[in-house]
């Protein structure tokens, strides 16, 4: 579907026009935005046919299709008023020059050359072509279109006025026959779309490299090639108020948890928003722990993960116009879990997820046990080590808690600024914070040099494993910090006491957070800590397929034909 | 959702505004590497420190920077008060020293040998009940006063009080924990021994232009000192420290080097690298007796004289050769103990207990008296595993 | 059943049993015994634990009689509604001196090893946050905290691996050296400590199978007489048979001495770790027994609103028993093996004798 980029470029004319609609139309959402303005009397502008097009009160609502062409142009361009992207077009049919027809659609939303080619071309040209003898009465147009006149794959039709705005909104063409109270639905969409490429947050080096884009169709189409099953379902609905953002659920019926959908959907209906522009609204809007930092509910970007949550017995909810997509129930520990965990040697996956474990506890406890150490506990170190400490320490000017703090702080900016900037700067930045700010600051003796290699490793090892992990790992240990500098060891023990009492107390869609840690859950374990060998993993997750525990049958592990005679060498 | 609001800032003032009695800053700490215990004439207790000056330490900065060593730099600096008792001394310390002195990483206690003569018991409380110190710290005595050990620096370590401690933990001579001391101390059926600290002139000018280079005292482990329960008594030499190693069952590593049998003015030495001491007292209602059986391993490391080791009645009279030489230092030790100090330094008496429970009921209160005119039989088995890299001698001319 | 809804499973109900008496018990446990009995106050905790099942299968009977009714809530039934909520307030009254006991010895380790001048309030209050925390989540999470925090007993496992080093076995020769009556002397403080176990008969209803009470009791004493074990295990190992007795936290010490490759040292901390957490999770786990408690005798619908004065009151208690920790110490060895007996084996003796009279299916209603 990808085109060459200049074939959507609106003409200069258009150009020219566009910021005046759009601020008009602006004007009118705001007019009409705050929903609890009480009364009617938040109308927006009206359009000269007296039709509303504000978002509060689209009086068009419930109207149908007159059987007058006119009427049904006039109703539609009033809706259309300053949406100078719609186009409208009329042209008489070729078959009977008296029917009048007019095809309305979005610029730069649908496929023109199809639009021209199949539609305009072969109604007001090349229908003659085919049913050169017959007459065609205004009555039989309608019926004859469809059935002859029409090279377009997905065809539908309405008789509703608002169903026909949502289509041509989303791309559809609608072509209007005089005479008929009938709208025909074209599909023949097509916009400018990033093409699929690699996972930007998951990388992998052995592994499928795809991800998720920003349309919907395509992100299901992607899904649907990995799991080639009727028993993929993938449901949709409409979210946000004015944005009409198309939310689709995913599940493979039989594996997941009966109910799970249910309450998904009901959860995604009690949202009432106005726009729904990233998955990270609803995540917001239907997770069990709203006030909790942990989120209840995961997304990524990666296809075969997705899949792979889907056969576990998780729901994906997926939300058109951003690559990612949302999968719950979700666990804690899916946090040090990777999808190139199930793809590489699973004896190199004990070492991976080792090293991500340690991560998670270097992000969240090395800055403040640091601080509680050398500030309450030095008898914890080793003679010399601390004796080298206390020497680098000697001279800097701030206690170890504001050192800590300070060089956390230049961190985290280092990684704004490395992320923020236009992105040919963002290396330069690293390097210059890294290596100047760093040394200048040891040099200068204004931070000890223990405590940048300590704020040093903590940064690696934030980016040592999952990021959307690492992001609320990174929040949290700025309490720890603090409750480290007031109350020594004991006040961080009190912390991470704290912190494991609610993770125990998370659920997310009824599965606790913390499994299969706590409460333990045996035959989980061997997707925990270390993944076991394909062949033995022979159960899903058993709180979450509950339903459907068995992966594999019996004997899956492999081994050499029993028969085999053994070669002499 | 107010109430929590309100709950979280109760803790939040609770944690900062409550917080921070015990933090103290590195820079506040006036650290302690090796402390000592001297009685005045006057009967006051004198306390000498060692402290880290952490400064002269070096944080691996170079340039500039705080952390710096500065070649002939202290690195250390040793105060010393008096005081009622040990803590007072140190409170009369705090009066010249800036900083808060912390004892948790003292490495070594150093009691002046006045000191060990009116008794330590007292001296350990303090070492023992404050939580800073650390029960693993080595316990010595000095021959002089503990100051002057302290105040003395080494060549090869940054202080004396840690090459102290490095020596100590190579097993040199009798190094005891201070929680070694206070269960000796503690039990009925046994009496201290720790370490003697001396100084000693020693170090050769290092290459031309140091010829004045001071010729410098460091600290060398010269033998044991002797307690009867807390009273330092005596000393034991170096070949009678040994016999003290070997008898309570202490000789880990060490080397034993023996006359020849066939050439008495040639020498061999033996490399010690397993040792057993088995302990067995008998007791028939009258008469102690002990049989103390040594079983030790080792390697021949040095041959002076120019047998064949191969023939197979060679290595069995080097065994036997070498352990008449334990059974003798035994012998030495255990005759200083029994005859001039009437002391139980090898834990006999903890032997004694574990066999004849009842009897020791009556006799653990007069146990060193009866462990003076005990009967103890030393016999010892050495095996020689290997000769090193060598067979024979090599550079013999047939 | 409305006060509290979680129910827990086999393996968390032994672990949190487990932690009702090991958390503080494996510091302080050491010294009573060998007080008594030196080198042979191993024997004390086996006793001990034999002594503790005992009395925790007897509650647990008492409890299957009455199935799904807490301590509390049977004891109206057993002695009728007035006389019922008197003797519950009795055991309310108990709960909460174990309490104070526990949250003295959780300040009486942090005070002069860690947090020498911090006032012990500060260091009590500050604990008492998160462990309403946990209450306010209910007796679920409390469980599964637990089951997280249980992990750390391997560490005390590990701890004294480490410390073999440092072990002689023949300090704990000649065997049988004390007399019974030291033996039955060292006992009693422990076998008080194993009776913690009666608070089984408020944790049962809650189990998710409630039948198995008796394996939960016994693997749950089983794991703290190991545990005990290797604690005086490791003090008389380590210290002979005298020091250990005027040690207050005998096995902190010993794992204080653990020297090892040159850098295996000054780990007490993790120690501290454990016994931050056990004696958090063991305040917990009695300050639900008594808001919940509390709650039913109370007949109130959500135990919610105790919290908050049960925490109070338990503080200022604390204080008001043990002015210093060796008034703590003193109660612990002298008042506390018969003050804890009656409550934990008397009182559910008697109680048994009458459930039995008043007929086999008493617990019908």
């Amino acid at each position: 579907m990808v085109k060459f980029p200049g074939f959507f470029f609106p003409r200069p004319r258009k150009a020219k026009k566009i910021p005046a609609g759009r601020q008009e139309g602006l004007r009118q959402a705001e007019a009409g935005s705050p929903p609890e303005s009480g009364g009617g009397g938040g109308a927006g502008v009206s359009s000269a046919a007296g039709i509303s097009t504000s978002v509060k009160t689209p009086e068009w609502k419930d109207l149908l299709l007159s059987s007058s062409l006119d009427e049904n142009l006039q109703n539609l361009k009033a809706v259309f008023a300053n949406c100078s992207d719609i186009i409208f077009r009329e042209f008489n049919f070729a078959q009977n020059q008296n029917i009048r027809l007019a095809l309305i659609y979005t610029d730069g939303l649908v496929d023109k050359d199809l639009v021209s080619d199949q539609i305009m071309k072969a109604l007001s040209l090349e229908v003659p072509l085919v049913a050169s003898a017959k007459e065609i009465t205004r009555a039989g147009a309608l019926e004859f279109i469809l059935r002859q006149g029409l090279c377009i794959h997905q065809v539908d039709r309405t008789d509703r006025l608002e169903r026909t705005v949502n289509a041509i909104l989303s791309g559809d063409t609608v072509l209007l026959v005089d005479g008929h109270a009938t709208a025909v639905i074209n599909g023949a969409r097509s916009w400018e779309a990033r093409s699929v490429e690699d996972s930007i947050t998951d990388k992998v080096v052995r592994g499928p490299r795809e991800a998720f884009v920003e349309t919907l169709r395509t992100n299901t189409s992607l899904l649907r090639r990995r799991i080639k099953n009727p028993a993929l379902k993938i449901e949709t609905l409409t979210l946000g108020r004015v944005t009409q953002t198309e939310v689709a659920v995913a599940y493979v019926a039989g594996i997941v948890q009966p109910g799970l959908v249910a309450e998904i959907k009901e959860r995604l209906q009690r949202i009432n928003i106005d726009g729904v522009l990233e998955g990270g609204q609803i995540e917001e809007l239907i997770e069990d722990n709203p006030l909790s930092p942990f989120g209840s509910v995961n997304h990524t970007d990666r296809v075969d993960k997705v899949a792979a949550q889907l056969l576990e017995g998780r729901a994906a909810v997926m939300v058109d116009g951003t690559p990612y997509v949302l999968t719950a129930p979700a666990l804690f520990m899916e946090i040090i879990q990777d999808p190139e965990d199930y793809y590489q040697r699973y004896v190199f996956t004990a070492l991976a997820r080792l090293t991500r474990l340690i991560s998670v506890i270097t992000v969240l406890l090395a800055s403040a046990l640091y601080v509680a150490i050398i500030t309450y506990n030095p008898e914890l170190l080793p003679t010399p080590l601390l004796l080298s400490i206390a020497a680098q320490r000697e001279g800097v000017p701030f206690p170890a808690f504001v050192e800590v703090l300070l060089m956390e702080f230049v961190f985290e900016a280092l990684r704004e600024a490395g992320l923020r900037m236009p992105q040919p700067l963002g290396q330069a930045v690293s390097i210059v914070g890294a290596l100047v700010l760093g040394q200048a600051a040891v040099r200068a003796g204004l931070v000890g040099a223990a405590t940048v290699i300590v704020v040093a490793l903590t940064g690696v090892a934030s980016f040592s494993f999952i990021y959307t992990g690492s992001i609320t790992l990174r929040v949290i240990r700025f309490p720890l910090i603090f409750l480290a500098g007031f109350m020594g060891l004991y006040g961080l023990l009190i912390g991470v006491f704290t912190l494991v009492v609610h993770l125990a107390s998370l659920r997310s869609f009824g599965v606790p957070f913390l499994a299969p840690a706590a409460p333990l859950v045996l035959s989980d374990q061997k997707d925990f800590l270390v993944r076991a060998p394909w062949w033995a993993m022979r159960s899903r997750p058993r709180l979450i397929a509950r339903a459907n525990p068995q992966r594999e049958g019996p004997g899956a592990k492999p081994r050499p034909p029993a028969g085999r005679k053994k070669a002499g060498r | 959702m107010k109430k929590k609001i309100a709950a979280l800032t109760a803790v939040l003032v609770l944690v900062l505004c409550g917080g921070c009695w015990d933090r103290r800053e590195l820079s506040e700490h006036a650290i302690i590497l090796g402390a000592g215990v001297d009685r005045r004439p006057d009967g006051a207790v004198e306390l000498t420190l060692q402290l880290a000056r952490p400064g002269a330490f070096g944080g691996g900065m170079e340039g500039g920077g705080a952390g710096n060593v500065i070649l002939g730099q202290n690195v250390a600096w040793v105060v010393s008060a008096a005081g009622e008792d040990i803590y007072d001394a140190q409170r009369n310390l705090a009066l010249q020293v800036p900083r808060h002195l912390y004892w948790g990483h003292s490495a070594l206690l150093v009691f002046g040998e006045e000191t060990a003569r009116h008794g330590v018991r007292d001296a350990t409380n303090f070492f023992h009940r404050h939580p800073q110190p650390r029960e693993t710290m080595w316990v010595m005595v000095a021959r002089g006063t503990a100051k002057k050990i302290l105040q003395s620096h080494s060549e090869l370590e940054k202080t004396s009080a840690q090459a102290i401690g490095f020596l100590a933990r190579a097993k040199a001579g009798h190094a005891v924990r201070f929680i070694d001391l206070i269960k000796d101390l503690a039990s009925p059926g046994a009496n201290p021994a720790l370490t003697r600290l001396e100084l000693v002139r020693q170090g050769e000018p290092q290459g031309p232009g140091m010829e004045k280079a001071p010729k410098h005292q460091e600290v060398v482990f010269t033998g044991t000192a002797v307690f009867k329960d807390d009273k330092l008594v005596g000393w034991l030499d170096r070949h009678e420290t040994r016999g003290l190693l070997w008898l309570r069952g202490e000789m880990k590593r060490g080397v034993v080097t023996i006359p020849s049998p066939s050439d008495p003015t040639k020498k061999i030495s033996f490399e010690i690298t397993r040792s057993k001491t088995k302990v067995e007292p008998f007791y028939d209602g009258k008469t102690i007796s002990f049989g103390v059986d040594i079983t030790t391993e080792g390697y021949l490391v040095e041959q002076q004289s120019k047998e064949n080791l191969i023939p197979p009645e060679v290595l069995p009279a080097l065994e036997k050769r070498l352990a008449k030489d334990i059974e003798e230092r035994c012998r030495m030790a255990l005759e200083k103990a029994q005859g001039e100090y009437r002391t139980d330094v090898f834990r006999f008496g903890d032997a004694f207990h574990r066999k004849y429970k009842k009897a020791w009921r009556t006799l653990k209160k007069r146990w060193n008296e009866e462990f003076a005119d005990a009967e103890i039989s030393v016999e010892a088995k050495v095996r020689i595993r290997n000769t090193g890299l060598l067979t024979k001698r090599a550079s013999l001319k047939k | 059943m409305s006060l509290e809804k979680g129910k827990i499973s086999g393996l968390q109900a032994v672990l949190l049993l487990a932690q009702v008496v090991l958390a503080t018990a494996t510091l302080t446990a050491p010294s009573l015994p060998i007080t008594y009995a030196a080198q042979d106050a191993w024997l004390c905790i086996l006793l001990a634990g034999a002594g503790g099942l005992v009395i925790s299968c007897l509650m647990v009977n008492l409890s299957l009689r009455f199935p799904g009714k807490t301590l509390f809530e049977y004891l109206e039934i057993i002695l009728g509604k007035v006389p019922g909520k008197i003797v519950s307030f009795f055991y309310l009254w108990f709960f909460l001196h174990i309490v104070t006991v526990v949250v003295r010895e959780f300040g009486a380790l942090l005070t002069p090893t860690f947090l020498p001048e911090t006032p012990l309030i500060a260091i009590l209050v500050l604990a008492m946050v998160p462990v309403a925390y946990v209450l306010w989540q209910g007796l679920e999470v409390l469980a599964r905290a637990n089951q997280i925090f249980a992990t750390l007993l391997v560490f005390g496992v590990v701890l004294v691996v480490l410390a073999i080093p440092n072990i002689k076995m023949t300090n704990f020769l000649p065997v049988f050296d004390a007399g019974p009556v030291a033996l039955i002397k060292g006992t009693l403080a422990p076998l008080a400590w194993f009776g913690e176990l009666i608070t089984v008969g408020v944790f049962l209803p809650y189990f998710n199978r409630p039948e198995d009470g008796y394996r939960i009791v016994a693997l749950a004493a089983f794991m703290i007489t190991f545990m005990l074990g290797l604690a005086v295990f490791l003090a008389i190992a380590v210290f002979g048979p005298i020091v250990p007795a005027s040690y207050l936290f005998p096995t902190f010490n010993a794992v204080r001495l653990i020297q090892l490759a040159n850098f295996i040292e000054r780990l007490e901390i993790l120690v501290v770790v454990i016994w931050v957490a056990g004696g958090l999770l063991k305040i917990g786990a009695f300050y639900w027994v008594i808001v919940l408690g509390a709650a039913q005798t109370l007949g109130l619908r959500t135990y919610r609103p105790l919290i908050l004065p049960v925490g109070v009151i338990i503080i200022s208690l604390t204080f008001i028993f043990h002015r210093s920790t060796l008034d703590m110490i003193r109660y612990i060895g002298l008042t506390w093996p018969f003050h804890g007996l009656t409550y934990e084996a008397l009182l559910p003796a008697l109680l048994l004798g009458i459930a039995m009279i008043k007929g086999k299916k008493g617990g019908g209603r």
